[in-house]
């Protein structure tokens, strides 16, 4: 046999040996990706572009804020100069017809009414600065007709958006997030039209208008999804609810009218319905909360339907102190004894007093105290 | 764009773009963009008064189908009369002129084409399977007649309307969403991605069957890729119908056989797999016009002035064989489908539960096109195309309404206001709640609620909490309260407020069951039993009243 | 991709997405009635448009709403029988006895009479402390705590027979004083307190409010109804016959209202700052008459050193404002110097008392003449 031979090539085949450029080249790239995969892998969680496992161990961190909570904040200015009072109320006198029966006020009444209500506290002028962002939260949960109590007046809705807008504001949104279907709601309630008529711009619930929301020292809600959309950049707050009754908690009124910014399964929390409406002043706190005392539910509440559960009241109350403006109205306006007050006013009062700081402007369920109600008789 | 036609005297620039494929293209954007415009307008308030079931109802198989069924016309349907009208005259313009999912088939498959040449001219020979739309056509007439409505199934305007309702109007929505937040994210405040959506203002809607109804147009659009205008040529039994009858059409396309040189050139864009260069054949032209455009010899033309008799194959291509078997196939499949039971009166599911202003079942099933128009325009996403589960083949895809994803809004009769055919027939607002000249007949009952007392928080578990009685909105409510103070094991007194049914009340809106926290199967649920669109589903008897005052 | 350019290199069919044939048109000729139907044409798709868009407005919206008028005509009153609350029964306390008559098991510091004779309990026997009163009573708590609060006893007692309910209230208020003031605060003004055994009392329409030693009374049913009346009085006597007897009232107070016969509204009890003075502490008084500033005071000191004390430093502060008419041991009368009212005033063993705003001398003297005899009738 011959000499043992190299192997013979392939005729088709063709050498071309690396070069040392492409040699160091693709070891650079192979380090540099091996390099970075370890630096996200392994470096500290605070480093820039680290993808390390925030989390700690256990089940628990998987219920993780996801989205990053926002906080909300507070909306209240001081009070104007040399008013005490933080309850503003004013009365009308209702005209009857032949049959003895209640009319309905006319829209200049309410106007007149509401006008008076907020002046007794101060005056929108003292509320709202030239160019503030307001937003005003009607109470449209049900697709009820205006009168039935179960919403909010349109017409007071819509002359609250006109004073806001003469006192300098620049824009004035309206949202809610109601129960059943939003569109429906705002029409069939005649807000959409006191809306349009009264030159706001009305914010339904899209997919994407929620985000969670932080408030510190909340029992329920201390972070929790909020229809946040229509709040950015908002200067100042004002919340406009019916005086309705309530078979779960006897009395939806100015505080319980913050459950409709409430998003996600809320429907828990009827569990504990006092701890859920206790929290809203922690939550939100509006530079006014206004009662419409006209159109007061008596029975069947929250959702009414019937003419004859409402009673035809004659007051329009503008507050500075939910827990005080509530429990007045659900002594005079749904004429209930006082010992029956829902438990939740006074667990709000406690649960703000713990978690405010020193100098906060505290709520106070006494309004029995002289100085806290200037009433007007128009 | 190409090198300049060299026109004749009589052609000039102007005239090229006022010709007649062009105007062709101009009717099918224009109605492509009145389906959406009508998909997009269908929603609560932006509904008002535009007719936007009018495609629907100008559907000529629609209408026959619904003649058969039920023997009348309702409301609108006579204008299927319009159709078969030009369909006589012109033959079949509808499928190229008019008909949305043709457009979309057309657009598709001129989109993707990428054959060229001889590969191109074979695709659009005449095939022999495209009988098969003629054998669909008599099944479903034949049940039709029977008294079960199954044209929805493959009607290309129910399709279409079914589609962009259940699966195509949601994806564009998130799409919209996702756009807004980037938006959002790019701090650039705009509100024009929300008025785009279609169902602005509420949260993502979500329909069952939703992947199945998708799959289904994503498969027969597909096809175009392979065969052009698949599911025109091969499935469609509106097309089927129209062919039949625009065997009789006055206007059609002639081709002149002097002028004629064989080129084949005709077939090169030809939608209706006609056959222009040999006997064109009368049912299955679309008039597309386009082999006018590309003759270069000039020897076609659509006109009913010097016609050429032997060049036309007037009759769709189905031997009797054929037909007789379809009919056969048709004669049994009715008694098949109906004595499978599930749509009996005493045999069927509570979960089949119907729109407010339903008629009965027997003939609802009779009138339902499955065109989920009532789905479009339902503001709450509780009207659901149905599964195999609420009716059985029969009933797929009718309009159920499914209390876990939303309710009944109280005072919202959209869905009858848009129902084309009548199977949800015309409600005002009175009727709905039983008020006015309604008063006797009392409100229209959907369905009767129940508790699952086992799984309901106060009942079973001690725990305070009565949703679903807050959000009932019958006055005086359907949902009362034994209340009563209890021990827990933690020994807390609590007040539990236990709630129970009151039947004579009850409408079967379903926001107790959309309300309920036991999320997975709720405490309170709504089944059909109880509704009073007929008889034969009712529960009680009568209705209680006060007991007479004097006797205390 | 839509084939521009011709000089575009040629793809692979298989990876080809898009059409990239040109568009040619072959055709030549377009005859005027071609062009004249386009025309037409372009023209009804502007008309159909327009069409859709006008009937916008071609619907009644009444027909997608109701109307007030409607609802107004057609109204339902609620009329629906609800029953009463069930209330927590605690087990082996005498409403779970089936039959009652059987020994109660835990009635508290309520009397025995409390049930029986047609009444038995119908809500259990709760106590509430100044931190959890705010359970029981809400948004009143505040004031009974001004009162100096100590503890609440309840109970609710039912009437089968004639469906009446009652719930009697028990404040603890620590002292007499305390719960005079809570119930001054909380009785009807001018109603006519009576004192019926050891309590004083006044009847209202659904049962009666009063204060027995240092514990007050609120007892409230659901109806008017003499039963009612009936049994909130027996509960008031009974409680008040089992207290061991009369310690709590003090003395000034029996004195005024029991010895001289004043009415119950027109006693007031001073803890602090009597005549102004920070020395001055725990006087009674007692108007005399409705009209008039007349007013008896009395006021129990420790011991009579400090009485006497107390009766030189009133005396000697009393000089700045009163000039002094007579002054005889521990007995003196004084003059006003601007309101020319008299002021006499005397002491006695541990009493200090006298009259403040007497019109004249006579009467200053008589008045207090009238307070000693009272005061020291019972000692021999």
């Amino acid at each position: 046999m011959a000499k043992k031979e190299k192997p013979v090539q392939h005729p088709d085949y063709v050498k071309t040996p690396m070069d040392r450029r492409q040699f160091f080249a693709r070891i650079a790239a192979a380090s540099g990706i091996a390099g970075a995969v370890g630096y996200a892998g392994w470096a500290p969680e605070n480093w820039p572009l680290s993808l390390k496992d925030k989390r700690e161990p256990g089940m628990r961190s998987l219920i993780s804020q996801k989205p990053k909570p926002i906080q909300l904040k507070d909306y209240r200015v001081e009070r104007a100069q040399g008013i005490i009072a933080d309850i503003g109320i004013a009365r009308a006198d209702r005209k009857y017809d032949e049959g003895g029966k209640p009319l309905e006020f006319e829209p200049e009444v309410l106007q007149n009414l509401l006008h008076a209500a907020v002046d007794q506290v101060g005056g929108i002028k003292h509320f709202i600065k030239k160019g503030d962002i307001v937003l005003i939260k009607p109470n449209v949960a049900f697709d009820r007709s205006p009168n039935l109590g179960a919403t909010s007046n349109p017409t007071i809705v819509e002359q609250m958006i006109r004073m806001v807008l003469d006192a300098g504001a620049q824009e004035v949104r309206v949202a809610d997030n109601p129960i059943e279907a939003p569109h429906d709601c705002f029409r069939k309630s005649k807000i959409d039209q006191a809306i349009a008529n009264g030159g706001g711009r009305a914010y339904l619930p899209d997919s994407n208008s929620f985000q969670v929301l932080h408030t510190p020292g909340a029992q329920l809600i201390e972070n929790w999804y909020f229809f946040h959309r229509p709040f950015t950049n908002v200067d100042k707050v004002i919340g406009i609810s019916p005086v309705k009754d309530h078979n779960l908690c006897h009395a939806s009124m100015g505080m319980k009218n913050w459950y409709g910014l409430l998003g996600g399964t809320r429907n828990q929390f009827h569990q504990d319905i006092n701890g859920i409406i206790s929290d809203f002043p922690l939550m939100m706190k509006p530079t006014l909360t206004i009662l419409d005392g006209t159109n007061i539910l008596m029975e069947n509440g929250p959702t009414g339907g019937d003419p004859s559960n409402v009673r035809k009241g004659n007051v329009v109350i503008a507050s500075l102190d939910v827990a005080a403006s509530d429990s007045w109205a659900f002594e005079n306006c749904l004429e209930r004894r006082p010992e029956t007050q829902p438990d939740y006013l006074r667990i709000a009062v406690e649960k703000y007093a713990k978690a405010a700081k020193p100098g906060d402007r505290l709520l106070d369920l006494d309004w029995k105290k002289p100085g806290r109600i200037k009433e007007l008789h128009i | 764009m190409s090198e300049a036609v060299k026109l004749k005297p009589d052609g000039t620039r102007v005239r090229k773009f006022l010709r007649i494929t062009n105007v062709r293209l101009l009717s099918q954007v224009f109605f492509f963009a009145v389906f959406v415009l009508s998909v997009w307008l269908t929603f609560t308030d932006r509904l008002e008064g535009y007719p936007v079931s009018r495609i629907l109802e100008f559907d000529p198989l629609v209408m026959i189908a619904n003649i058969l069924s039920t023997h009348y016309i309702y409301r609108y349907l006579g204008w299927g009369l319009l159709i078969l009208g030009v369909t006589l005259l012109f033959g079949r313009v509808f499928c190229n002129w008019i008909c949305p999912y043709g457009t979309l088939h057309q657009f598709i498959g001129w989109l993707f084409n990428t054959r060229n040449g001889k590969l191109r001219i074979d695709s659009n020979r005449y095939r022999g399977m495209f009988y098969f739309k003629y054998a669909i056509l008599i099944v479903m007439l034949i049940m039709a007649a029977f008294g079960s409505l199954q044209i929805g199934l493959l009607d290309p305007i129910c399709l279409m309307y079914r589609t962009f309702a259940t699966a195509i109007a949601p994806a564009v929505d998130m799409g919209l969403v996702e756009a807004s937040d980037a938006a959002k994210a790019m701090q650039i405040e705009t509100t024009v991605f929300d008025a785009l959506k279609f169902k602005p203002g509420v949260e993502s809607r979500v329909f069952q069957g939703s992947f199945w109804i998708g799959l289904m147009i994503v498969a027969l659009v597909g096809a175009n890729v392979v065969i052009p205008r698949f599911f025109c040529r091969t499935l469609c039994p509106l097309g089927a119908l129209l062919g039949v009858i625009s065997r009789f059409s006055l206007f059609r396309i002639n081709r002149d056989v002097h002028k004629c040189t064989d080129c084949n050139l005709c077939l090169t864009r030809c939608e209706g797999a006609a056959d222009p260069m040999g006997q064109v054949r009368l049912s299955e032209c679309f008039s597309c016009m386009n082999c006018i455009d590309d003759c270069p010899e000039d020897a076609l033309s659509f006109t009913m002035f010097g016609l050429d008799t032997k060049q036309v194959v007037a009759a769709p291509d189905i031997s009797r064989r054929k037909v007789v078997f379809a009919a056969l196939s048709g004669v049994l499949a009715y008694p098949f489908i109906r004595n499978h039971g599930v749509n009996t009166d005493f045999n069927f599911q509570g979960s089949l539960i119907r729109p407010p202003g339903s008629v009965e079942e027997s003939d609802f099933l009779r009138k339902c096109i499955k065109c989920d128009q009532c789905i479009n325009a339902c503001p709450t996403n509780v009207l659901q195309p149905a599964t195999w589960q609420e009716g059985g083949i029969e009933a797929l895809w009718t309009p159920v309404m499914k209390f876990t994803i939303g309710h009944c809004q109280l005072k919202c009769t959209l869905c009858s206001e848009v129902c084309p055919t009548g199977a949800i027939r015309r409600i005002t607002v009175e009727e709905k709640l039983g008020k006015g000249t309604y008063e006797e007949v009392g409100p229209i009952r959907l369905g009767t609620a129940f508790f699952n007392t086992g799984r309901c928080l106060p009942h079973a578990m001690e725990i305070p909490c009565v949703v679903c009685e807050e959000v009932c909105p019958t006055s005086p409510k359907a949902i009362q309260t034994k209340d009563m103070e209890v021990k827990d094991v933690y020994g807390n007194v609590v007040v539990l407020n236990k709630p129970f049914m009151v039947p004579d009340l009850c409408i079967g809106c379903g926001i107790c069951e959309t309300e309920c926290p036991i999320k997975d199967e709720r405490a309170v649920y709504v089944t059909a039993v109880g509704e009073n669109r007929g008889t034969h589903r009712r529960m009680l008897l009568k209705h209680r009243t006060y007991a007479d005052q004097a006797q205390a | 991709m839509f084939g521009k350019s011709k000089k575009k290199k040629k793809v692979d069919p298989a990876n080809r997405v898009f059409n990239d044939r040109p568009r040619k048109i072959f055709r030549h000729y377009i005859g005027r009635s071609e062009v004249g139907f386009s025309v037409f044409f372009v023209v009804f798709t502007a008309v159909m448009g327009g069409w859709f868009i006008l009937q916008r407005d071609n619907y009644n919206p009444g027909d997608r709403d109701i109307s007030m008028d409607i609802l107004l005509a057609q109204q339902v009153e609620d009329h629906l029988w609800e029953p009463p609350l069930q209330r927590w029964v605690e087990p082996g306390s005498h409403a779970a006895v089936a039959g009652g008559g059987a020994p109660v098991a835990s009635i508290g510091i309520f009397p025995a009479s409390t049930v029986g004779n047609g009444w038995e309990e119908s809500s259990r026997m709760e106590e509430f402390d100044s931190n959890t009163l705010a359970n029981k009573i809400n948004g009143q708590e505040t004031q009974y705590k001004a009162y100096g609060f100590k503890r609440l006893h309840f109970i609710g007692v039912a009437n089968p027979a004639e469906t009446l309910e009652l719930n009697v209230y028990l404040y603890d208020m620590d002292s007499f004083q305390n719960a005079l003031g809570i119930f001054a605060a909380r009785r009807t003004a001018g109603a006519k307190v009576e004192k019926r055994g050891g309590a004083y009392l006044h009847m209202t329409e659904v049962g009666a409010l009063g204060i027995v030693d240092k514990y007050y009374f609120e007892i409230a049913g659901d109806t008017p109804s003499p039963t009612i009346q009936q049994h909130a009085l027996r509960i008031m006597e009974d409680f008040a016959a089992a207290q061991t007897g009369g310690g709590a009232v003090p003395s000034g107070f029996s004195l005024l209202v029991d010895g001289m016969g004043l009415d119950f509204g027109s006693v007031e009890y001073q803890p602090v700052d009597v005549f102004q003075y920070a020395f001055c502490k725990d006087f009674w008084f007692g108007k005399k008459s409705a009209e008039g500033k007349e007013q008896y005071f009395v006021h129990q000191a420790a011991s009579p050193e400090e009485a006497a004390t107390l009766i030189g430093q009133i005396l000697e502060e009393h000089q700045w404002d009163y000039a002094v008419v007579s002054r005889e041991g521990n007995r003196a009368v004084l003059q006003h110097n601007f309101l020319k009212t008299y002021f006499s005033i005397e002491q006695r063993d541990a009493f200090v008392f006298g009259v403040d705003q007497a019109p004249d001398t006579v009467d200053a003297a008589q008045s207090l003449e009238a307070l000693a005899a009272k005061l020291f009738e019972s000692v021999a």
